[in-house]
């Protein structure tokens, strides 16, 4: 697992479980990471974004080729946390600067 | 230290010169460089390494980290090459040091850190405009804009390789994740190194809270282990240092008062014909080897706690020369008289008594004796306190009821607590039986116990029953009283 999938793995934890989301666009996933970590996904391109996404969430409407609305789901997060046995840091932890990132526009 | 010719030195006189003499390194080099290289020891296989891993540091962009135990000199070994300025010029380094304990508190440490990384940008010349005024409201996003500016700026004009030393994070108590993640970035950054310098304690922490931050600060990294070394090897070179008579010698005004009068210290000197401290070492005085090394023992190996003990062990040796217990060994086949430092003076050192000495200065170290300070039921205050504030755990009315119970009052628990918390007061041991012939080195070893903190007294002594067993029981225990 790269430090991408992480990252991608902790936006996913914020929506699946501070607002209840299950469904969410890459671009919100793609600005996080940039603000996450400018210096890292310095050259980081939407499609990779995507392509690492549809890695840890493998299912068959996320890989259709004219999807915009990407599933996840509690149960394969939490495969992957068991899994890999990942540590990701507490949610107590996570800046709220992220929080206020992630948040669809519908909900500000 | 007076400098008057004629003027006999006082032991308060010579408490000055060692407690300066056994001083932090680097504080000692704040007023003066040279004090730095003089008093520096070894440690070159070290700094091979990192000198050479820094050669290499624009081509990879790893990371450095620095291990090593508390008061090793993991600090010190950096500044060494911090104050290199020839090297740092040659490899084109520049150094911006993040030191947690200079600061006041988090956000002081980060907007120091901020002007630092402006000046940095000033002086390769391409100064950042964009910051907003450095507050505390803008650290975050004065945060994000450099890290947004070193990734957009061109490679070629980073004249200098940036080199962040974040020094001292271990003293960070609450929130070290969050305080970290501003150097997250940072430390992803090819263009720059991070140079953290850990406690194992801090190394563990990191690489069990989130795989990402282990991989950039403890996994994907150039490590460097900072070694034990000789104690009595670190403090001759200190010592030794003091006593040469050269015009270098940035303590030679010092040595000059001590060696050039008649005191205890220099006669004993010209009675061996010892020129200087090293030398003091072959004819087995009480500050051999054996000595330091036990004192490594009781201090974890924690050279900081070492330099304090030995200031106070010079000052009793000094004071205490002509008590000193004279043994006859053969040294091919010469006999040679020999001081030895026993265990009961190894005590004594320690432990309160109304001697001369004790009233010259205070004594950086104590002992806390727990047959000391009994109430009229002969149950020790000390005793009672530990076991109440590892069971309370606050000092609420039940805390303070249980102790009344077995006749301490109020007043004298509050004393005791301060007196457990101060952190010069490391050691438990009591001073009552100690038959230095009778007992092997093992059960004093056994017996001492160090501890960090007041409230982890109790936690740390893991032989309890063995230690009732050995030196007396203290009294009752606040078990039968709750």
């Amino acid at each position: 697992m790269r430090i991408i999938h992480l990252d991608i793995l902790e936006i996913s934890y914020i929506l699946l479980y501070k607002y209840n989301l299950k469904r969410v666009r890459i671009n919100t996933i793609f600005n996080s990471l940039k603000f996450k970590n400018p210096s890292f996904y310095k050259n980081l391109s939407f499609c990779q974004a995507r392509q690492c996404f549809i890695e840890l969430f493998p299912i068959y409407k996320n890989k259709r080729k004219k999807c915009r609305y990407f599933k996840i789901s509690k149960k394969t997060y939490n495969a992957h946390i068991q899994h890999h046995s990942v540590n990701l840091r507490p949610q107590s932890d996570i800046k709220e600067e992220l929080y206020d990132l992630i948040k669809p526009p519908r909900y500000v | 230290m007076n400098q008057d010719p004629e003027k006999h030195p006082t032991l308060e006189e010579y408490s000055t010169f060692f407690s300066f003499s056994f001083q932090d390194l680097l504080k000692l080099s704040q007023r003066d460089r040279g004090i730095y290289n003089t008093l520096f020891y070894n440690r070159l296989d070290e700094y091979n390494k990192l000198v050479s891993i820094l050669r290499n540091a624009k081509s990879r962009g790893e990371n450095i980290l620095i291990t090593g135990d508390a008061g090793k000199g993991k600090s010190s070994f950096v500044y060494k090459l911090i104050f290199d300025q020839e090297f740092l010029n040659k490899e084109n380094l520049y150094c911006v040091v993040v030191d947690y304990r200079e600061a006041s508190n988090k956000d002081h440490c980060l907007m120091k850190f901020i002007d630092q990384m402006q000046k940095y940008f000033i002086d390769i010349k391409s100064p950042i405009h964009s910051l907003i005024e450095n507050n505390p409201d803008n650290i975050t996003k004065n945060l994000h804009l450099l890290q947004n500016y070193i990734l957009d700026i061109d490679v070629n004009l980073l004249k200098k390789h940036l080199l962040i030393f974040l020094d001292d994070f271990d003293y960070i108590e609450e929130n070290l994740f969050p305080f970290l993640e501003n150097f997250l970035g940072f430390a992803s950054n090819s263009n720059l190194t991070i140079l953290l310098s850990a406690r194992p304690q801090l190394y563990t922490a990191i690489d069990t809270y989130d795989n990402r931050f282990a991989i950039y600060f403890t996994r994907d990294v150039q490590r460097i282990k900072i070694k034990s070394m000789c104690a009595y090897k670190l403090l001759s070179k200190r010592l030794a240092t003091l006593l040469v008579k050269d015009e270098s010698n940035p303590f030679k005004h010092v040595a000059d008062i001590l060696l050039n009068k008649r005191n205890p210290y220099s006669e004993l000197m010209k009675k061996y014909g010892v020129k200087n401290f090293e030398e003091l070492n072959k004819f087995n005085l009480p500050l051999k080897n054996d000595f330091f090394n036990f004192m490594s023992q009781i201090t974890n190996g924690n050279y900081r706690e070492i330099f304090d003990i030995a200031h106070d062990s010079i000052l009793y040796i000094l004071d205490n020369y002509n008590k000193l217990e004279t043994i006859i060994e053969e040294v091919d086949n010469v006999k040679v008289e020999k001081k030895v430092l026993t265990n009961e003076h190894v005590l004594e050192l320690f432990c309160d008594d109304d001697s001369k000495f004790k009233e010259c200065y205070k004594r950086v170290y104590k002992i806390i004796n727990l047959h000391e300070y009994r109430s009229k039921n002969k149950n020790s205050l000390f005793y009672n306190t530990l076991q109440a504030i590892k069971i309370f755990e606050q000092t609420n009315d039940d805390f303070y009821n249980a102790l009344r119970k077995l006749g301490h009052s109020p007043e004298n628990v509050d004393k005791a607590i301060t007196i457990l918390k101060n952190k010069s007061h490391r050691l438990i041991i009591p001073n009552k039986i100690m038959p230095s012939k009778n007992l092997n080195d093992s059960v004093i070893y056994n017996t001492f116990r160090t501890t960090e903190k007041g409230d982890y007294y109790l936690t740390n002594i893991t032989t309890w029953p063995e230690y009732i067993e050995r030196f007396g029981h203290c009294g009752r225990s606040i078990k039968e009283v709750i």
